[in-house]
């Protein structure tokens, strides 16, 4: 296999990661917006550490592609 | 049409500016102009908002007062009181990072954050302060931070190789945290963009589909304003959490 076919299959493998971001994402703000739906007074103490965990979630997404482009491109 | 990498090129800025000292190249690089840059646009607005601090804020001293209070609140939540001390170091951690991640959003500008040269210096420093203070702070006791309280004896011999190799996994995802955030967001722009060219060269009657690439950069770019300042805030907070470790240890 010669290095730029597995390095075009690299940039290619290198986006699933964000699936699983994507599912993460999706399952976090549900249940953000179940745990406020039921007590809304959590809210406050929820929204202390939402962006903190929001960007945790967003990172595992975006890691993968930035070393996958550092593959393909560098 | 240069490869999309092509943005994150280090490269004087002059060929005058290109300096050496015994091979070692020394020269002022794109990245550090930015940095300066970066530097006197914080210095500026800072001094603005300091200037007249009169009890009915104007709005330059709001745009401080804001800032100061946010980040002042973020170390006073995750260090506790005698967590003022590192004030000052999360202050400037944070606006560096903001500023930088934020004029990187210009065209043609470079964002030197995208560079895990520079993330990793910063995180590198808010480790070794964490191991500095930790030992000036505890002694020997900094060790115990290793072993958790009330673990089961059966449990100790796992919980210390684990606790060690979280300790040092920290910088490393520290930066890459940042950098890769930065350095994949902008890419994203540039290979979007890249599609509108590609119409464009395929003839006018294409060139007019070109348009759909540039209204979903538009939207890129709101989501890499957002990123670009969630990820300071993270680095920020994430130091705040670290350097707590070396405040208190684990009680």
């Amino acid at each position: 296999m010669e290095v730029e076919a597995a390095k075009l299959i690299a940039g290619a493998l290198v986006v699933l990661p964000a699936f699983g971001a994507a599912l993460g994402l999706g399952m976090y703000f549900a249940s953000y917006n179940n745990a406020i739906a039921r007590n809304p007074e959590t809210k406050k103490l929820l929204d202390e550490k939402f962006f903190l965990i929001l960007a945790f979630i967003e990172a595992l997404g975006i890691i993968p592609i930035g070393v996958g482009a550092a593959l393909l491109f560098g | 049409m240069a490869s999309p990498i092509h943005q994150f090129v280090v490269t004087p800025i002059a060929p005058s500016a290109q300096m050496e000292i015994n091979g070692i190249d020394i020269s002022f690089t794109n990245s550090s102009f930015s940095m300066m840059i970066a530097a006197f646009i914080c210095v500026l607005l800072l001094t603005l908002a300091s200037r007249r601090g009169d009890m009915i804020p104007g709005r330059w001293q709001m745009f401080g007062e804001v800032l100061y209070e946010f980040v002042s609140k973020m170390v006073q939540e995750n260090i506790g009181k005698d967590g003022r001390q590192y004030f000052p170091f999360i202050f400037t951690i944070f606006i560096f990072i903001l500023t930088g991640n934020l004029l990187g959003l210009f065209p043609h500008a470079f964002t030197y954050t995208s560079h895990l040269i520079v993330t990793g210096v910063l995180s590198l420093m808010v480790f070794f302060m964490v191991i500095a203070f930790g030992l000036y702070n505890h002694g020997l006791k900094f060790f115990s931070l290793f072993l958790p309280p009330n673990v089961p004896w059966w449990l100790v011999g796992f919980i210390i190789p684990i606790e060690i190799i979280s300790f040092f996994v920290r910088p490393i995802t520290h930066s890459v945290r940042l950098c890769a955030n930065m350095m994949a967001g902008h890419l994203i722009l540039k290979v979007v963009v890249s599609f509108s060219v590609a119409a464009a060269s395929m003839g006018v009657a294409w060139a007019a589909l070109g348009i759909f690439p540039v209204l979903i950069n538009v939207g890129l770019l709101m989501f890499e304003l957002l990123v670009a300042c969630i990820q300071a805030y993270v680095f920020a907070i994430l130091s705040c959490v670290y350097l707590k470790d070396s405040v208190d240890l684990h009680h």
